[in-house]
């Protein structure tokens, strides 16, 4: 019976840890939806409150990010963006190039939001919005 | 772990890192002044960077002593591990290390971006081309800048350097305008703007690269390039979009100057306006999301007076101009088509009937992966009664077919072929001394080549 009930629970775990590939984090005083997360990534929502937000991209998981949370791709991003920045003057997000710099980055400022493959032990000053 | 210690590493890992960066900076002299400025500046940013982490491992020694003592340890803004000062400490190791690296790496992440688009090309048309396109053309440079101010206040300056038919260089502020975001819905600016009718005036504009196509639809295209419609507008601009069931809809109300017409061409008054009479224009889009995909609907209106000079300064006319118009652009399955209505209903200030013309366009392309050929027809059946558009040069009922081809080289640059045939109307128009002149209907054919690029 146990060994029916962790196989059963295995069953579940793992094809869930599998489609996980990343986490949204923010800085504490941030709070977002799912939707929110992704008009932000998208330059629709500036603003939490009184809070400019602050997106940044992370090059080592953008790829999957685009497609498992924009549902766009790599392409279509950028062109929208660049479309964005003309018509609107809304700066894109920065690039950090890795896990630490983007946990780095959102620690320390205010209003920020990134994504990082896995928050691990560094969770310190960041608060976990949702997995992807 | 001694956190004295570990601070007095973050401390000399970023100063080494600053100093190593300063160390491999190049000695060209004509940079030296900017990478020197630069370099300052991320000194600065790493001393602000040591003073957040002394302040963390105080934050955290005084959790650790609290730990020790039995009291309960909290740190604000610790969301995870707040209990635990080791890991905590062991993390802030990993973060100074991360940031050292980072610092490291960093590459001109300060300052501001600059944005911008530039083509090149040829082309070649027949002999009743107003254009007369006879080979190379060195293009337009568009260059714009977006510097954020803070939390709430934005600007866009750009600037475009091109050729005029002449030959000679023209340098232009296309746009520039200060804005303050009230909120998500509401962003307010200031200044000279593309004035937000249908899609293509706003979406591309100079942006070459930007359009499917070479060449604008004739009556969009820019007021000194033939345009017959206002493209810029200088005043204020209300600006937003906000949910609305399951798509977005955005608006635009602004009001400015109006323009006029000199020497046969529309001018928009961006010094100061000619009369007390202003522009007055809104636009509604909508785009619906959902199983409607990539699709956005929209109309928009405008309304000014418009008086034409003579080249003495004397007033030829005065025209009520009120212009409305719709819009649609839907892609989905590589497929993408835009379409543009225009409807000008104007009237002469003085009084009499009222002049109606229509204005249109309909394009569609498709992507064969980074292959999109494309075609358009474009129309504008003028009023001949209408002294707004006789009183412009290009102020002549046309129609027009285009067809091309667009190769995305990557996906920022893209070549262009494209061809094109005009057929003209003869109408009598007015000249700038206020006499009618004739023109003959005509015919002409024009192929192109166009090389762009965004960066």
């Amino acid at each position: 019976m146990k060994h029916r009930i962790a196989l059963t629970a295995l069953a579940i775990w793992l094809p869930c840890a599998a489609a996980l590939a990343g986490e949204v984090i923010a800085h504490p005083f941030v709070s977002l939806s799912g939707n929110d997360i992704r008009d932000v990534y998208l330059g629709e929502k500036q603003l939490a409150g009184s809070l400019r937000l602050v997106p940044v991209a992370n090059s080592a998981i953008q790829s999957e990010f685009l497609i498992k949370v924009l549902q766009t791709d790599e392409r279509k991003y950028q062109a929208r963006w660049l479309r964005k920045t003309f018509r609107e003057g809304l700066p894109p997000p920065q690039v950090k190039g890795s896990d630490a710099e983007v946990i780095a980055f959102v620690r320390s400022t205010p209003g920020a939001v990134g994504y990082v493959s896995a928050v691990g032990d560094g969770t310190t000053g960041v608060k976990v919005l949702e997995g992807f | 772990m001694d956190k004295t210690l570990t601070m007095a590493s973050a401390g000399r890992a970023l100063w080494i890192a600053a100093l190593v960066l300063v160390a491999a900076a190049p000695a060209h002299a004509d940079e030296a002044g900017d990478r020197i400025k630069a370099l300052e500046e991320r000194l600065a940013a790493s001393v602000q960077m040591i003073e957040r982490l002394a302040a963390r491992v105080s934050e955290l020694e005084r959790a650790a002593q609290s730990a020790a003592s039995g009291a309960p340890a909290g740190a604000p803004g610790v969301t995870n591990g707040a209990g635990d000062p080791a890991r905590a400490i062991t993390d802030l190791q990993a973060s100074v290390k991360q940031i050292s690296e980072g610092l490291s790496r960093t590459n001109g992440e300060s300052g501001l971006p600059l944005h911008g688009f530039a083509d090149v090309g040829a082309g070649w048309s027949t002999a009743r081309d107003p254009a007369r396109l006879r080979g190379f053309n060195a293009g337009s440079l568009d260059v714009y800048l977006t510097p954020q101010l803070g939390d709430r206040v934005k600007s866009l300056v750009e600037v475009v350097f091109e050729h005029l038919p002449s030959g000679e260089n023209e340098v232009e502020t296309e746009r520039l305008q200060i804005g303050y975001t009230v909120s998500d819905a509401l962003t307010l600016w200031m200044g000279r703007f593309h004035t937000p009718i249908g899609l293509w005036n706003t979406s591309f504009h100079h942006g070459a690269y930007l359009q499917t196509t070479i060449f604008r639809p004739r009556f969009i295209d820019f007021e000194d390039k033939g345009g017959i419609i206002p493209t810029h507008t200088v005043g204020l601009w209300a600006s937003g979009k906000t949910r609305l069931g399951a798509g977005k809809l955005n608006y635009d109300a602004y009001f400015g100057n109006g323009p006029s017409i000199r020497d046969r061409v529309l001018a928009i008054n961006a010094f100061t306006d000619d009369d007390s009479s202003k522009t007055l224009g809104l636009n509604l889009g909508y785009q619906p999301g959902g199983i409607a995909g990539d699709l956005t609907v929209g109309v928009h209106a405008r309304g000014s007076t418009v008086s034409t000079y003579a080249n003495s300064g004397g007033l030829l006319s005065r025209t009520r101009f009120r212009l409305s118009g719709a819009y649609l652009r839907y892609a989905a399955n590589d497929w993408e088509a835009l379409g543009e209505y225009y409807r000008v209903a104007d009237s002469d200030a003085a009084g009499g009937a009222k002049r109606i013309s229509h204005l249109w366009f309909a394009q569609l392309g498709r992507d064969y992966g980074s292959l999109t050929p494309y075609v358009r027809y474009e129309r504008a059946a003028l009023d001949l009664a209408d002294n707004y558009f006789l009183s412009q040069q290009a102020g002549r009922p046309y129609q027009r077919w285009v067809g091309g081809l667009r190769y995305e080289l990557d996906t920022r640059s893209s070549l262009k072929a494209e061809l094109s045939t005009t057929r003209e109307a003869d109408v009598l128009q007015i000249d700038a001394s206020g006499s009618r002149v004739p023109f003959a209907a005509a015919r002409y054919r024009r192929a192109a080549l166009e090389y762009s690029i965004a960066f």
